[in-house]
């Protein structure tokens, strides 16, 4: 099935490799790396999968390395790629994280670990849980430059760096401790009346579990929850009419989760393995309210039509409790405008978080704030000069902008965790429990 | 790194293995420095740097320390590497295997079965069969596991060997009754390969196989999925028990299970055409939440599917068509077959949202994108052709005032004309305000040209724009000048005295031109033209037929070979498999000849399956004899005796366009005097024998123009190897991907033994 599989750098250097069936070239890796290098010239990005001389290859891409299978059968594209993302998966799990780096310093436990996942180029033991036992080599975690003991909730549960060997292996770092996070990514597109067009919730709950025994865990949310056009019975009879029910159009759930108490309490039970997964994957795009709206207004100088005033107005339309992080309006100018400059209209606090940027070569303004607090309104002045000529260039080559945020402790289809029980008969056994949310943008897309 | 660096590299790690290997004791500091060193030799051997010579003082210094693990991993991750080239030392490393094999730990019993059967040297397979004999049988299913995959590993050197053992019954026997899940799905992996599944596969099986398939691994599931799709339930009762087993399949988060059980599910459904609709339908939602998911890769493996499945049945996913919208951060692959798929579900209800969509694409800053986007609206406007406003929107792309957009939207609007010559009304006054000068693309260009050739009776200036285009014919593309020589004849007969300058220019650039088909062209138009002015306008300029379908487009037929092999690398080729995967013969042979270049001896070796430089490659498919028997052939019997419709082309292409080239080679070509077997016996090992002892008897290079290139090697060389068979000559292997191709072709005489 798969005839080598390696791992790449992104200066195309070779990690890691492992010939399996020998029927494919040694140099395969230097094929591969020059094609996905001069994809551009064919057409953006290189997909991933294509085929050079018989040979196919298979990648995804992860951070800073590449994942690659080779093969010469006709396989299904999607187990080998599901399997390179499961062992990227493992990878994080063993190593804290994947980078080239975090790969080199351990590449031979990742060998251990290849070497039980794919016997003979095909998929054999892949769970992080499982493979715990045929594992000797320990792992080196590389610890990011700004250390800190409470976990990022920026990067949802890929922010907490830790190997599945520390529960058991490695004394100071041991906690007992699990991560349940709602991760939210919303696409929206507003036409040209500010009107909202399409829009998409893509959420997924993500565990990472690092619990002694492995006991099984119990996942409850929203009561009122459905799932919705399914004609299959889940969710029908919880279809509650009005704005109250959380619906979602469809979800999928982890290989460990059963369902037996989905239907009436809308729990999920699970004995989590060790590691990252998803215990749950869901899509709605129905009763969301977008987090920002942004309108422009153009004013042209009536004494100078080379000149114009562009406002940009940002309202952000969630509860005052929250704030978003890193935020960033993006908005491309046309190839007209030859000079410009802005200012505030506001002031966000703390003073200075707010700041813009006149990218020339990609021509775009990028209107940078460090916090953003919900109920606020932010209007950014810009005044433009134009190269030859008048403000209908600029109201035509204005756009489409995008916004780039993250909203902690925010969950844009209010899908909630009602309780997280771990089920062990031991009342002294108390591990951690995080239950985080956050919102971040996938593509947010303001027409003009 | 240079060659001296590395050398001298490999000579400290081998004293210093000399070094430590000589210290005698078990200090744990002497484990730690052999394991440094491995750990160097296993990066260096990763990094594709020669680390066979150290063969020797490796083992030595690993065994010993035969009781550590974390060295011994390392060792066979060595051996396994070395062993084809260095045959002979590897033997020494058996006893040590067979040892291992045999020890307490199930783990070190199943890695060195593992290490054992990968070790890939043929003369070696007496030592593993009764390793994996007793591993067949082992207390540990990690044991059992590996072994199982050991079975496959020595049938693929040494078929006989599993054969004559019976060790395949032994497999069936534990696909039924092992209780470790991942032991039977070894098992299906070994008789499949082994082609020894389909037998097996009956009612019982079935239902006790999908019954525990929640006990198998997701990888697992897959096999188990795929293997029983082979399966034809006698009713329609046994097809719904079955899709409601599965039902839960389609809801896991792993988009490889949910694909073999969408692809199950179509196959059983085949013939139950309301049924396979609703399995369509169900299939829908969980497809579209695999591609939400924050996973470019997978997610581009199922819209490659909705691709094809939007093109069997466009009307199921025509009011799902938002989620094909693109957004920002995607890659281009994604978008591109986005925007392939909505124009395939493009559909009257629809089509008006869908090509504002994409009408915003096209002011991206992505020129692939806004390319993709302009495409997309031309062949709603060919598909859907009763919503207004489409064709306004691809003719508003003129004027965005991008090269890229303007370009792409002028060889769209010429495809439109092709079909619809009624639109031109509407076309021609958008289209004659660009000139040929801001067209730089040869395509767009020659598009544009031909815009002018047929309906330049209603643009004002189209003989002038030709004529300056044909004032500096000789520098432009190929494809151009075709155009323009034929627009300007076609255009001559509609407005003579205006054209006559520009076709005389075209005319003698085209005599004058070095590539055959515009010459010969060229020579054509001006003999009708001197033959009879009248005879010429109705060869030249015939009243306009639209097209009503365009060779580019697949045919429904190959499309349902390509859903045959849905879930597979087919659908994102969007060609079946036959085109793709090689015939074995072809890696056997190659293959064999890697050993014996032996590993990195010769540089040149690396190229794998190359067997032939270009050139050589190219005289081989000459000295085939295609071209001489094609030329020879009466052109009245060929095409009857062809039932392909491609062959009048090829026949065409090189009696009349290649007259001039063909004419001096035929007669040098030589006759088939020899008569040839019909059944030849030869196998591949003797081919390859023959083919290093012979010398060459003849070389010889043949032009053939590209069309019959195109047609010879079309379905992965069949046509060429259905000729060739035809004068018996048969082909043992052959392969390669456009413009290299490579046959290697025998024939045996009537008198050979």
């Amino acid at each position: 099935m798969i005839s080598q599989f390696y791992i790449l750098s992104l200066r195309g250097d070779t990690i890691i490799l492992r010939d399996y069936l020998g029927n494919v070239p040694k140099r395969s890796s230097e094929v591969f790396f020059r094609k996905v290098k001069f994809w551009d010239k064919e057409g953006g990005d290189a997909p991933p999968v294509f085929s050079v001389d018989g040979v196919h290859y298979l990648h995804v891409r992860d951070a800073s390395v590449l994942l690659v299978a080779t093969t010469r059968e006709n396989v299904s594209p999607s187990l080998i790629l599901e399997l390179l993302k499961r062992i990227a998966g493992i990878i994080k799990d063993y190593c804290g994280l994947l980078s080239e780096e975090a790969v080199r310093k351990n590449f031979l436990l990742v060998y251990e670990l290849l070497d039980e996942v794919i016997d003979y180029g095909y998929p054999q033991n892949s769970s992080s849980e499982a493979l715990k036992e045929f594992v000797l080599n320990d792992p080196t975690v590389l610890r990011p430059r700004n250390k800190s003991s409470v976990p990022s909730i920026g990067k949802g549960p890929t922010g907490v760096i830790k190997s599945v060997l520390d529960t058991n292996r490695t004394g100071g770092a041991k906690r007992d401790e699990i991560f349940v996070d709602i991760v939210e990514k919303i696409s929206c597109t507003f036409n040209a009346g500010g009107i909202l067009q399409t829009s998409q919730v893509d959420g997924s709950v993500q565990v990472k579990s690092y619990l002694t025994g492995n006991p099984a865990i119990s996942l409850a949310l929203n009561e009122n929850l459905a799932i919705g056009r399914r004609e299959d019975g889940h969710g029908h009879s919880h279809s509650i009419p009005g704005a109250e029910a959380v619906m979602l159009d469809d979800c999928n759930f982890h290989e460990s989760v059963s369902l037996d108490r989905f239907e009436t309490e809308r729990a999920l039970t699970l004995v989590p393995p060790d590691g990252e997964f998803a215990v749950m994957n869901y899509r709605s795009t129905s009763n969301f309210k977008p987090p920002f709206k942004v309108y422009t207004i153009i004013e042209d100088d009536p004494h100078a039509p080379a000149k114009a005033v562009l406002f940009i107005k940002l309202r952000a339309e969630f509860a005052d409790s929250k704030a978003a992080a890193g935020l960033e309006v993006v908005c491309p100018l046309p190839h007209e405008v030859s000079r410009l400059s802005c200012e505030h209209h506001t002031e966000v606090k703390p003073s200075g978080s707010q700041s813009w940027d006149w990218q020339e070569r990609a021509r775009r303004l990028v209107w940078k704030f460090k916090r953003v607090q919900g109920g606020t309104e932010h209007v950014l002045k810009v005044r433009v000069t134009l190269e030859d000529g008048h403000t209908a260039a600029l109201k035509r080559g204005l756009g489409p902008m995008n916004l780039q945020f993250t909203i902690p402790m925010y969950c844009a289809s209010r899908l909630a965790v009602r309780y997280l029980q771990i089920m062990k008969n031991d009342p002294k056994y108390q591990p951690y429990r995080w239950v985080r949310y956050v919102t971040m943008s996938n593509s947010y897309v303001i027409r003009t | 790194m240079g060659g001296e660096k590395v050398r001298g590299e490999l000579g400290e790690i081998k004293t210093t293995l000399a070094g430590l290997s000589s210290t005698h004791g078990r200090a744990p500091e002497l484990l730690a420095a052999k394991r440094e060193v491995f750990k160097k030799i296993v990066n260096y051997m990763t990094v594709g740097i020669d680390m066979s010579s150290l063969f020797m003082q490796a083992m030595t210094a690993a065994v010993q320390h035969g009781d550590d693990i974390v060295l011994k991993k390392m060792l066979y991750l060595y051996i396994c590497t070395y062993a084809q080239s260095n045959p002979d030392l590897t033997l020494l490393t058996i006893n040590l295997l067979t040892k291992d094999s045999k020890d307490t730990d199930p783990h070190i019993r199943g890695l060195a079965i593992r290490s054992l059967c990968s070790l890939r040297v043929a003369n070696l397979v007496e030592y593993l069969v009764p390793a994996i004999s007793v591993g067949l049988i082992d207390q540990h299913s990690y044991v059992r596991r590996t072994a199982v995959m050991g079975v496959l590993k020595v049938y693929n050197i040494d078929k006989p060997a599993v054969h004559n053992t019976g060790m395949l019954g032994t497999l069936k026997e534990m696909l039924q009754n092992d209780p470790d899940a991942q032991v039977a799905a070894n098992c299906i992996t070994v008789l499949e390969k082994a082609g020894d599944m389909k037998g097996m596969i009956d009612r019982a099986f079935v239902v006790r196989l999908l019954n525990r398939i929640k006990e198998f691994s997701e990888w697992a599931q897959c096999q188990v999925l795929e293997a029983v799709s082979v399966y034809r339930p006698s009713n329609e009762g046994e097809v719904y028990d079955m899709m409601n087993l599965l039902d839960d399949r389609l809801t896991h988060s792993n988009s490889a299970v949910v694909m073999a059980a969408i692809k199950l599910f179509l196959h059983l459904t085949l013939a139950m055409p309301a049924t396979h609709q609703q399995v369509l339908e169900r299939v829908k939602d969980p497809m579209q939440t695999l591609i939400s998911r924050d996973h470019f890769e997978t997610a581009y493996a199922v819209l490659a599917h909705f691709h094809l499945l939007a093109q069997r049945a466009p009307i199921l996913f025509s009011s799902i068509y938002t989620a094909f919208f693109c957004r920002m951060n995607e890659p281009t692959y994604i978008k591109q077959l986005k925007l392939e798929i909505l124009a395939a579900i493009a559909d009257e209800h629809n089509a008006y949202d869908i090509a504002t969509e994409l009408t915003e694409y096209v002011g991206d800053i992505d020129p692939h994108l806004a390319r993709d986007a302009v495409r997309a609206v031309g062949r709603i406007a060919l598909e859907v052709q009763d919503v207004g406003g489409i064709v306004e929107r691809l003719l508003g792309f003129l004027e965005v005032g991008k090269p890229y957009v303007t370009a792409e939207a002028v060889t769209q609007i010429a495809d439109l004309l092709r079909r619809f010559p009624d639109l031109a009304e509407i076309c021609v006054s958008s289209v004659s305000n660009i000139s040929p000068q801001d067209l730089e693309e040869p395509e767009a260009k020659a598009a544009f040209i031909w815009i002018l050739g047929e309906f330049g009776h209603s643009i004002q200036d189209a003989p002038y724009l030709l004529e300056r285009v044909a004032g500096k014919f000789e520098g432009e593309a190929p494809a151009v000048r075709a155009a323009l020589l034929t627009a300007t004849a076609k255009l001559f007969f509609k407005r003579p005295p205006e054209c006559q300058r520009a076709l005389g220019m075209c005319l003698q650039a085209a005599v004058a031109d070095s590539d055959m088909l515009i010459h010969d062209r060229g020579l054509m138009y001006l003999r009708l033209l001197q033959y009879s002015v009248n005879e010429a306008a109705r060869v030249i300029a015939p009243p306009m037929e639209a097209v009503t379908a365009f060779a580019e487009e697949q045919s429904p037929e190959l499309r349902d070979r390509i859903f045959d092999e849905f879930n597979t690398l087919a659908v994102i080729f969007r060609e079946p498999s036959t085109a793709f995967t090689r015939r074995t013969t072809v890696d056997t042979l190659s293959n064999g000849f890697n050993d014996v270049d032996g590993e990195g001896a010769v540089p040149a070796a690396d190229e794998g399956s190359s067997l032939l430089t270009d050139t050589e490659q190219a005289e081989a498919l000459g000295q085939d004899g295609l071209t001489p028997r094609l030329a020879n052939g009466s052109p009245g019997a060929a095409p009857a005796a062809s039932a392909s419709t491609p062959l009048p082309d090829l026949l065409g292409d090189l009696l009349g366009g290649g007259g001039d080239l063909m004419a001096p080679a035929a007669p040098a070509a030589p006759q088939p005097v020899l008569s040839l077997r019909p059944h030849p016996h030869l196998t591949p090992q003797e081919f390859q024998g023959k083919w290093g002892a012979l010398q060459p008897a003849k070389k010889e290079s043949l032009m053939l123009a590209p069309p019959s290139i195109a047609t010879a090697v079309a379905g992965g060389l069949q046509e060429l190897n259905r000729r060739m068979a035809a004068a018996s000559l048969f082909t043992m292997a052959s392969g390669g991907a456009a413009p290299a191709f490579r046959c290697y072709l025998h024939g045996q005489t009537e008198a050979a033994e």
